[in-house]
């Protein structure tokens, strides 16, 4: 059946209608193939089906809080504080906002800010003044770095450097936006030390660098294997047409993803220089075998028909053996995995499907001339291996054996780690950047843990605030950012104190204000059921972002209130003060984290005997300061002369703090010099009404500061001071949450989630993965040779020199310190599908006479392959070997470690097959000459 | 003498310009007074506003009430804004009344751009037109019965968007729609009033504005709810922070 198809297709109409054919689909497929689309979402690679991957995407969607470019400028004078930078910074922030496809840009010079009003209210504004021309310098410096959430986020703590950050909006790639934010800023920053970080300049980097290696060196890896294809045989045609035999194929993979709709990415951008490798190799065997028969029966249609008889079985197989392996990815959980494997198996069963068609079809209409085999150096030394494997099999077993035990003790130090620093060298832009924001930000990885409740419950907010002050002392976070913050700020903002609001509707109102700072929309949904907490890490090394992500996930999982009940002080003193000591201790930790105070060990004891002693009385200074302060201001409706004010305010300040109405009136009447029925009373009498609970409530709190500063063990004018007595105004709170289920009880649902996560479920995916698909892809080769050499064990046998090199492979990597990620798990595949080609055509060739001793067939199988195999291994290899010339890391890990691993797989054929191979012959037809029974 | 032809000849050629700027300028204060001739009017509106990211856009409903530079706002929808009142005496020093609070906050402000509740107009969009006041028109031209003027901020003027361009109906002398150009000239934001009905004293008010955030994605829509009502004798004191801590 070979031969008939042999002889129709090489019968010269035939053979020019296969050219033709080929050349029309060649030139159909390339004009195809140039309509390929990119795709440069990194998220593409994560599994949709992983938990930790559909809560990625949810958070994505709601908050949009990954897609954030950060760009570092560092003033070339040494400070911002100069009126020419932060002009330069108001104009870029201005102009950037202005892009197409960023949705919010933050930086120093937008962000809002208010103060106290000397006469009366707040003045809001942007913390820096536009134009800043005419600004006290000094004077903005010291009012910038005294605003806590602006240092290390929006200004570095040394006034040395800025951060601009330019959130993506929905739909915007970073391919898109990446080049206009960088057109926007450079020509601003001239002159200055400007990074370029965050996820959106990452993945450009990546997907960029990637490209262009790939466009750069694709040609010189095609330059190098044509060389090695010259002097393997010397004829520049025929090896031309090998290469042009592959590159059809991958024209043909490619228009085919084409019409698919496939995009290309990063991993798929390897696909050309894998394909010219491994595709090549069927037309090699072709052209080397043609060679051969060339040499006996002349040059011509009668050389092409024993070469397909002889030839297409084992061309086949080993096309049918490269394709299993790679359609093996179809079994993974990462999508362009799954392509990868699709298309580049698609592309070899193109290249194999053309060495039988167009290949012998060139090859009978224009003949080459014979090129017997000439046993070189490289097959007798071949030669010498395998026959000193075979005559001292007891040793080389022991070899083998001690090889790969300790091949697989390395393998076991290899683990799957999926991390930034993977995907570039220590000196590129995206690492230069990584550390000029962890030096001088605290980093650029963040972790983020959602939370799912109502969050317009006073309770929610609490527990968000005592999640992220806890957040903030887990290693590696250097600062936590949540909506309880602005809400304290817009709380201090519209009433006067910096803490929580008491009451839902109170929270549910100050939201409204916050509705129009986009920074606020990244931390809660507007339906306030959802909020975030933005852990930013100081490390970008996968052992310490998991670390903080375990110490991350052990508090949501042990010690995060799930249920609470809001629980009012009358109903349960007890539990009341054990909620809010918790919530102090918090606070505190957070605080000493940052100032370096040491507190005590035995905190919450101390807290909780703390609260449990009687309240001191307001500090009434504070009292009359405030209260002061308000009278005279346009807040107060009743104007009131300056010489009564101090009598009204000395009144108001003398009541006791549970002073009825009547009471209030009848001491502001008297100072007025009114009667208290009078409107002017009553007026002040209902303005008064809230105002004086608030101040109240802040004078309290200022009185039972400095008792516990000495519970702590602190001075009263410790920095922490501050924070102990905004933090004690709460205690006043009609309700603090107490954790427990029952009537009434709210719920709160926390999910952590972040980069740190998705590299964490990217690796155990890519691990799982590794093992499905080299366990499948050996399975399947084992079936197909098993069925091509018609007994398992000999099956077995043809897959040994793969496991084997697999093993010598990966225990390299365990060796070197290379971690399993995306590109290093595509390796195991592709020896699989290249490794077992050697060991078809060696054992194909495999053959002795009964007369014989197995070393004749030894012998003969070597001669007969070890030019084609070596050809290949240094092809193969010589192609991937130029991908180490490039940027991308993980391009130069596939290329060393595939480039080695041919050389591994055919020094293993040749070593191990003769040591195990027992039969006299693997092939189901003989192949030696009926008059000779000679080794050849 | 070519240098006197030179500013000669310049002269010549800039005068149709400055004519036509002129005339930009007459049209600028024809359209702050159809927008606001009236001694007070009283205007309940019903706000739709998209968020940016967002598919489905959240309501909102408020009256206002004008009188010269002064307005007086009750929030009466969404539920979590129902009672809030703000008192502008100007766009730059604004009143709050919180009712869950139960009093009044003073807010200057020195910015122009702070977004509105959430929505895409700024305060100064909420305020009484002063198109004339603040901007000088530096292109007129006209066709059939629009006229298209662009107009850049006055000298020394705090403005959120410097540049703008606005088509106006001639007819009316009403803006139906409004560029505001970006620092690098390009369409940031536009402005499209519609259906505009006018009284006898030439004061009209659109029936929909809409109101376009091109970069976020967002926008804006405002439609007044039984129309306005002019020149009701609006008391001076309800423009007061007695009033708006007592409402009305």
């Amino acid at each position: 059946m070979l031969e008939t198809y042999a002889r129709w297709l090489v019968q010269r109409p035939v053979a020019w209608a296969v050219v033709v054919a080929t050349v029309f689909f060649g030139a159909v497929a390339g004009w195809l193939s140039l309509g390929v689309e990119q795709d440069d979402d990194v998220l593409a690679f994560l599994p949709r089906s992983n938990p930790d991957i559909v809560a990625f995407y949810e958070i994505n969607e709601a908050f949009g809080s990954t897609d954030v470019a950060l760009v570092g400028v560092a003033p070339r004078g040494g400070s911002v504080f100069d009126a020419n930078f932060l002009g330069r910074l108001d104009q870029a922030t201005q102009d950037l906002r202005e892009v197409e496809g960023i949705d919010h840009v933050l930086s120093l010079s937008n962000v809002a800010d208010f103060e106290s009003n000397p006469s009366g209210g707040i003045v809001q504004g942007n913390l820096v003044p536009s134009p800043v021309e005419g600004t006290d310098l000094d004077a903005l410096r010291t009012k910038v770095m005294s605003r806590a959430h602006v240092v290390g986020n929006l200004v570095s703590s040394d006034a040395g450097a800025v951060v601009i950050y330019a959130w993506l909006g929905p739909g915007a790639t970073p391919r898109q936006v990446v080049p206009k934010i960088r057109e926007t800023l450079e020509p601003k920053f001239d002159g200055d030390e400007v990074v370029w970080g965050g996820g959106p300049f990452i993945s450009d980097w990546i997907f960029s660098t990637t490209q262009a290696d790939m466009a750069a060196l694709t040609p010189w890896s095609a330059v190098v294997i044509l060389v090695i294809g010259l002097l393997a045989f010397r004829d520049l045609p025929a090896t031309l047409l090998g290469l042009v035999a592959t590159g059809l194929a991958i024209a043909g993979a490619r228009a085919l993803m084409v019409v698919t709709g496939t995009p290309f990415n990063v991993v798929l951008s390897s696909m050309p220089v894998i394909l010219f490798a491994t595709g090549s190799a069927y037309a090699i065997h072709m052209l080397s075998k043609y060679g051969g028969h060339a040499a006996r029966l002349g040059a011509g249609p009668e050389a092409v028909v024993a070469t397909l008889v002889g030839t297409t079985r084992n061309v086949v197989a080993a096309g049918l053996t490269t394709v299993a392996g790679l359609w093996s990815m179809l079994l993974m959980d990462i999508a362009p995995m799954r392509d990868f494997g699709l298309f580049t198996g698609i592309g070899v069963a193109l290249a194999l499907l053309l060495s039988l068609t167009f290949v012998p079809a060139v090859m009978a209409l224009f003949p080459r001339p014979a090129a017997p085999s000439t046993h070189g150096w490289i097959t007798r030394a071949t030669a010498a291996l395998a026959m000193a494997a075979r005559e001292q099999r007891r040793p080389a077993i022991l070899g083998i054996l001690a090889v790969c035990v300790l091949g697989v003790g390395l393998v076991l130090k290899v683990d799957a780690r999926m991390e930034l620093s993977a995907f570039f060298g220590d000196d590129a832009p995206p690492a230069r950047s990584e550390r000029f924001l962890q030096d001088r930000f605290g980093g650029s990885q963040f972790l983020q843990v959602r939370v799912r409740g109502d969050l317009t419950q006073p309770g929610a907010l609490r527990e968000v605030a005592r999640a992220a002050d806890t957040f903030a002392t887990l290693p590696h976070v250097s600062s936590v950012q949540g909506v309880h913050l602005p809400m304290e700020l817009i709380h201090e903002a519209m009433v006067g104190s910096r803490r929580l609001p008491d009451q839902a509707p109170a929270a549910a109102s100050l939201f409204k204000f916050l509705d129009s700072d986009p920074a606020v929309s990244r931390l809660v949904k507007d339906d306030r059921t959802e909020a975030l907490l933005v852990l930013r890490l100081d490390s970008a090394k996968a052992e310490d972002l998991e670390a903080s992500l375990d110490a991350v996930e052990a508090w949501v999982a042990h010690e995060a209130t799930t249920s609470y009940t809001p629980i009012a002080r009358t109903q349960d003193p007890a539990a009341f003060d054990a909620a809010f000591a918790g919530q102090l201790a918090a606070r505190l930790r957070a605080a000493a984290e940052r100032t370096g105070a040491t507190l005590p060990g035995d905190l919450e004891a101390r807290l909780t005997s703390f609260l449990a002693a009687p309240a001191a009385p307001a500090d009434a200074e504070r009292l009359r300061e405030d209260l002061g302060r308000w009278l005279a201001s346009p807040e107060n409706l009743v104007e009131i002369a300056p010489d009564r004010l101090p009598a009204v305010r000395d009144a108001v300040v003398a009541l006791p703090e549970d002073a009825a109405d009547e009471a209030i009136a009848a001491a502001v009447a008297g100072a007025l010099g009114e009667l208290p029925a009078s409107m002017r009373v009553q007026d002040l009498l209902f303005s008064l009404g809230s105002v004086r609970a608030d101040f109240l409530r802040d004078a309290r709190a200022a009185a039972a500061t400095p008792g516990l500063m000495a519970v702590l063990g602190l001075p009263a004018d410790h920095a922490l001071a501050a924070t102990v007595a905004r933090k004690l105004t709460e205690r006043d709170a009609p309700t603090m949450p107490v954790a427990g289920e029952g009537e009434g009880a709210q719920t709160l649902a926390w999910t952590v989630s972040g980069q740190p996560v998705l590299y964490r479920g990217l690796s155990r995916s890519v691990t799982a993965n590794q093992f499905s698909s080299l366990g499948s892809s050996l399975v399947l080769v084992l079936i197909i040779m098993s069925v091509l050499l018609r007994s398992v064990w000999s099956g077995l046998l043809s897959v040994m020199p793969t496991v084997a090199t697999i093993v010598v492979v990966y225990g390299a990597m365990g060796w070197m310190g290379v971690h399993l990620d995306i590109g290093t798990s595509m390796i195991a595949s592709i020896i699989v599908g290249a490794g077992v080609d050697y060991a078809v055509h060696l054992l194909a060739a495999w053959e002795a006479s009964p007369d014989e001793p197995i070393t004749a067939a030894v012998r003969r199988a070597v001669e007969d392959t070890a030019h084609a195999i070596w050809t290949n291994a240094g092809m193969v290899g010589a192609g991937f070997v130029v991908l180490t010339l490039g940027d991308a890391k993980p391009l130069i890990n596939v290329g060393a470690l595939t480039s080695a691993a041919m050389v591994v797989a055919a020094l293993a054929t040749f070593a191990i097959l003769p040591v195990f191979a027992n039969k006299r012959r693997y092939n189901a037809e003989t192949i030696l000459p009926a008059s000779s029974g000679d080794p050849r | 003498m070519n240098a006197r032809l030179a500013a000669m000849t310049l002269a010549c050629l800039l005068t149709p310009s400055l004519a036509l700027a002129g005339a930009g300028d007459d049209l600028l204060v024809k359209v702050d007074r159809a927008m606001s001739n009236f001694q007070d009017s009283t205007i309940t509106f019903e706000v739709l506003n998209l968020k940016p990211g967002t598919s489905s856009p959240q309501t909102m409903s408020f009256v206002t009430r004008v009188k010269g530079k002064k307005s007086y706002t009750e929030f009466l929808a969404p539920g979590d804004l129902k009672g809030t009142r703000v008192l502008s005496l100007s766009p730059t020093e604004l009143y709050v009344y919180l009712p869950e609070f139960g009093k009044i906050r003073r807010v200057t402000s020195s910015s122009t751009e702070q977004g509105f509740m959430g929505t895409v107009l700024t305060q100064q969009d909420m305020a009484p037109p002063q198109y004339a006041t603040l901007f000088s028109v530096t292109d007129y031209k006209t066709s059939g019965t629009t006229a298209t003027l662009k107009l850049v901020a006055k000298p020394g003027i705090e403005v959120a968007y410097k540049t703008l361009t606005m088509t106006v109906d001639t007819t009316k002398n009403v803006p139906t729609r409004i560029d505001y150009l970006g620092t690098s000239g390009q369409v940031v934001r536009t402005e499209t009033r519609q259906n505009y009905t006018c009284n006898s004293s030439g004061y009209c008010m659109f029936g929909v504005m809409m109101m376009t955030d091109h970069a976020r994605g967002a926008w804006t829509q405002l439609r007044p709810v039984g129309g306005a009502k002019l020149n009701q004798g609006l008391s001076d004191d309800l423009f007061t922070q007695r009033t708006l801590q007592y409402g009305l």
